[in-house]
């Protein structure tokens, strides 16, 4: 117990003439801590702070260059990195804007010096990919989790070399209009055993049956789908999929399947069996535009029949106007006998209000909606089923409600 | 339950699960009725650690059952998080809350946290501290917390030329 209380650990207490400056009395370890927080130029202006924080930028363990684009030129990056206390690590890489950048070199530096230095965790968002860029990314051991944005690649079609990302857990790709073929995306995912989530964005090539195959994936998002898509991922918990407009093939094997999020369900068509029929407990996100047709006519199609016959928790997020029916919300109910519970948020479409605009009315209207959907509930679902329900503008951050949701029990 | 002995002598009991939110506090457990002192922490600072523990062990402690998923996403009309703790909104909301603290608040706790090892919470209140110092020029970061320029004008402009790329158009 002594030893316990005597060891200050990572903290040195530093005596100043001035007692009140407790920042610059924290240990190095933790300033490091803090500036691993900003972009990279902001870690360096601390350098002008007082002679204390002279050189403390120079071993932060986070290398971010947001909002300097302009900068990443040969010059700069060079003398950057050789300031830079090369004993210390970098765990986290961070080159958000690289725009059309068309010096590759300086890029290039700054990779080689994140990979000779630890790095865990990178992001990139670039205007296209230089295939040999992309090999160097790919080679990457140490690598935990790698965000790859490139949204201005023209149709091409992606290869790999050689794929080394034996430690990385997280994967977020957003190829813009680059297509990966099947192969390309086996070879990807061999090359990363460990994965557990990954998020991808792209084309695909016309007629190919994509496959994702991955033993230790737990979360899965494929935004937007390609036209035929076969999934088999024994640990997956979590998925999240907006259909191709053209989906032909679906196959979904995750016995471990907890919580799928559907948009634009009626996009599924035929599909949603295989689907549901692996679930147990789900929630389900649908977004419904009530303005397309296409979500009547599914239902209508399916009426009788349990699509969501094992699901226990359903989340419906619905775009509305002002006027809107909530016989889609009845009509789903009635596809999902064993529902314990229902979250119901409504995103209200309107113009972009100004201050002046916002009067009274507008929130008393809502409401009056919230008023009117709960009684409509009450007659008509059975006794078992929980309900909360949220009224939300539209372009308004999730956490924000201006119109509190009421949750009640039936 | 696990008694907690501030540095001024006040004595706090509170569950094992909220004090092993602290890792160095879970090593040194042997008895559930432990007396642990913390001599360098002050019965003001134990306190407000204490009440970030007890959120966070209640929020972590809960798998999303059907019913409580349900009332989380009306509380805070967000989606449901899935085995991601941090990610739950209603928890980052209160985060934000609880560090609505001056300067000197904030250090304390840092400190405090730093030293019982409660790793959330030192990433909390160093990424607040780090927020307070974004996008800021020298001169008002200074101010903020106090810092004295212990530079010459001469020195501080050769920092400047050598990383001026840093120092541009704000």
């Amino acid at each position: 117990m002594d030893e316990f209380a005597s060891s200050p650990r990572r903290v040195r207490r530093c005596v100043l003439p001035d007692e009140e400056d407790y920042l610059s009395g924290l240990s190095d370890e933790l300033l490091h801590h803090i500036l691993s927080f900003l972009p990279t130029r902001d870690s360096i202006r601390t350098s002008l702070l007082a002679r204390r924080w002279r050189r403390v930028w120079t071993s932060v363990p986070a290398i971010d260059f947001s909002y300097t684009n302009e900068i990443i030129n040969p010059d700069t990056v060079g003398r950057f990195l050789s300031a830079r206390s090369d004993s210390h690590s970098v765990s986290r890489l961070r080159l958000p804007g690289l725009g059309l950048q068309r010096i590759q070199s300086p890029i290039r530096n700054l990779l080689d010096y994140a990979k000779s230095h630890g790095t865990q965790d990178a992001t990139l968002h670039c205007f296209s990919l230089d295939p040999s860029l992309l090999d160097d990314l790919l080679h990457w051991p140490s690598l935990a989790s790698l965000n790859l944005k490139a949204l201005g690649c023209q149709n091409c079609t992606l290869a790999f070399n050689s794929i080394a990302l034996s430690n990385l857990r997280t994967l977020f790709l957003r190829l813009g209009e680059a297509a990966i073929p099947n192969e390309t995306l086996a070879k990807l995912l061999s090359g990363c055993p460990l994965l557990e989530e990954l998020k991808l964005n792209a084309e695909y090539p016309q007629h190919e049956t994509i496959q994702i195959e991955a033993p230790n994936l737990l979360r899965l998002t494929v935004i937007p789908t390609p036209k035929k898509l076969q999934i088999n991922c024994q640990k997956l918990v979590y998925l999240k999929l907006l259909p191709n407009l053209n989906l032909m093939h679906l196959h979904v094997e995750a016995p471990s399947l907890t919580s799928v999020r559907l948009y634009q369900i009626w996009l599924f068509g035929k599909f949603t069996q295989t689907l549901f029929n692996v679930i147990m407990t789900a929630v389900v996100v649908i977004v419904l535009d009530t303005c397309r047709s296409g979500f009547p006519k599914f239902l209508k199609q399916r009426k009788g029949f349990p699509i969501f016959h094992k699901l226990l928790q359903l989340e419906i997020k619905m775009y509305v106007t002002k006027k809107f029916s909530l016989d889609v919300v009845f009509d789903l109910l009635q596809c999902t006998p064993k529902l314990q519970s229902l979250v119901l948020i409504l995103i209200e479409y309107k113009k972009r209000l100004r201050d002046e605009d916002f009067s009274e009315g507008e929130s008393s209207s809502s409401l009056e909606n919230l008023e009117r959907i709960r009684s409509a509930l009450i007659k008509k679902l059975s006794k078992t089923v929980q309900v909360a329900v949220n009224i939300m503008f539209e372009g308004e951050s999730e956490g924000e409600v201006r119109c509190n949701g009421e949750l009640f029990v039936i | 339950m696990i008694k907690l002995v501030s540095g001024d002598g006040a004595e706090f009991e509170v569950e094992e699960e909220v004090a092993f939110q602290s890792k160095i506090i879970k090593d040194i457990v042997a008895d559930a009725d432990d007396v642990i002192p913390l001599p360098t922490v002050s019965s003001k600072v134990l306190i407000q650690v204490i009440e970030y523990c007890r959120k966070h062990a209640a929020v972590n402690s809960f798998p999303l059952s059907p019913s409580s998923s349900a009332a989380a996403a009306a509380s805070s009309s967000s989606s449901i998080s899935y085995s991601k703790p941090v990610s739950d909104p209603a928890l980052r909301a209160w985060d934000n809350e609880f560090v609505k603290l001056n300067n000197s608040s904030l250090f304390d706790i840092v400190i405090a946290a730093n030293y019982l090892d409660i790793e959330e919470l030192v990433d909390l209140v160093l990424e607040t501290v780090a927020d307070r110092i974004k996008g800021k020029q020298a001169q008002e970061i200074r101010r903020q917390f106090n810092i004295e320029n212990d530079f010459t004008p001469e020195e501080e402009e050769a920092l400047r030329r050598e990383n001026s790329w840093a120092f541009q158009n704000n």
